[in-house]
């Protein structure tokens, strides 16, 4: 089974988890981690353990980070180091959640780049594509 | 093959656009719209929202039934949606073997499937009127399965038979 922590600073978090459910209807086996929030604080290096701790030996975890090196990112890169069955994921964006947690394929991190690849940052330029297919275009 | 025919107001969306259609592993995505197939850049942007590997069309409603007429569209893994059940059983009727499922998600909830009547809830996202109950009572005894359901992980309403019965 694949497990996923979704760790941020603030809410991006919950609120990416709040996104994949509207878009997916999918809200188990997501946890977040909101880091840093001066009403709420947590010990991310808690919380990142108790995730971990939820993976069995068959598990596939991955964990999603927001800033490369950002002390969140730094602290789930520590505990996962030596885990062949996590992997971490940074500079999350909701495309990129979509994209791994709806995919079926055995995981492994060729595959993962592959997925996180396909959801790029982008600047929306609507000249790119006007071309619309012909009947014909479209039946093959 | 139509892996599926969804009733959805918002046409393209992420939820159709990028979850259903991973979910279905379709390749092909046609729109049946008689409003969209004048709109330049509303079809500019749901291309957009398209991925990639899928190839996607926008068309008159007439126009699209034709498309899925043709023998070569059986070949292919479509993924066809409409923005109301009128539109969707003018393309059922006549396919009713090459449908997997017809499935409604959004629905009454934007002016364009408001019709100034009563409308009551009957399924997550799907509120509809007397006239839209008598088209929901016409797509149900159709020969495909036909459900409610939002997104791929959330609860399913089993429409054929709610509505399907004499």
């Amino acid at each position: 089974m694949k497990k996923y922590l979704i760790a941020s600073h603030g809410k991006l978090a919950s609120g990416l988890k709040s996104s994949l459910e509207v878009l997916t209807g999918i809200k188990d086996n997501v946890t977040v981690i909101n880091a840093y929030l001066a009403d709420q604080p947590v010990n991310v290096a808690q919380e990142v353990q108790k995730f971990l701790k939820t993976l069995n030996k068959e598990d596939i975890g991955i964990i999603f980070t927001d800033l490369v090196g950002g002390s969140v990112n730094r602290e789930v890169v520590e505990q996962t180091k030596d885990l062949k069955q996590v992997f971490v994921v940074s500079s999350v964006n909701l495309p990129t959640i979509l994209a791994v947690v709806l995919d079926q394929e055995p995981m492994n991190v060729v595959h993962l780049k592959e997925l996180v690849a396909s959801a790029p940052v982008e600047v929306m330029s609507l000249n790119s594509n006007v071309a619309s297919l012909s009947d014909d275009d479209f039946l093959v | 093959m139509i892996k599926m025919l969804r009733i959805d107001e918002r046409l393209i969306h992420g939820q159709v656009a990028v979850v259903w259609s991973k979910v279905l592993h379709v390749d092909h995505i046609l729109v049946a719209n008689d409003a969209v197939v004048n709109n330049e850049t509303q079809q500019m942007t749901m291309k957009m929202a398209v991925p990639d590997n899928i190839k996607f069309i926008c068309r008159s409603v007439s126009d699209a039934a034709k498309i899925l007429a043709d023998p070569r569209a059986a070949k292919l893994a479509m993924f066809v949606v409409v923005q109301n059940f009128k539109d969707a059983i003018k393309i059922a009727q006549p396919l009713q073997d090459q449908i997997a499922v017809i499935n409604v998600g959004n629905y009454g909830l934007l002016p364009v499937n408001q019709h100034d009547k009563p409308q009551k809830t009957i399924a997550t996202a799907v509120q509809v009127d007397e006239d839209d109950l008598k088209e929901i009572k016409a797509l149900a005894k159709l020969q495909p399965p036909f459900e409610a359901q939002l997104t791929p992980d959330s609860q399913s309403k089993n429409f054929k038979k709610i509505y399907g019965g004499e």
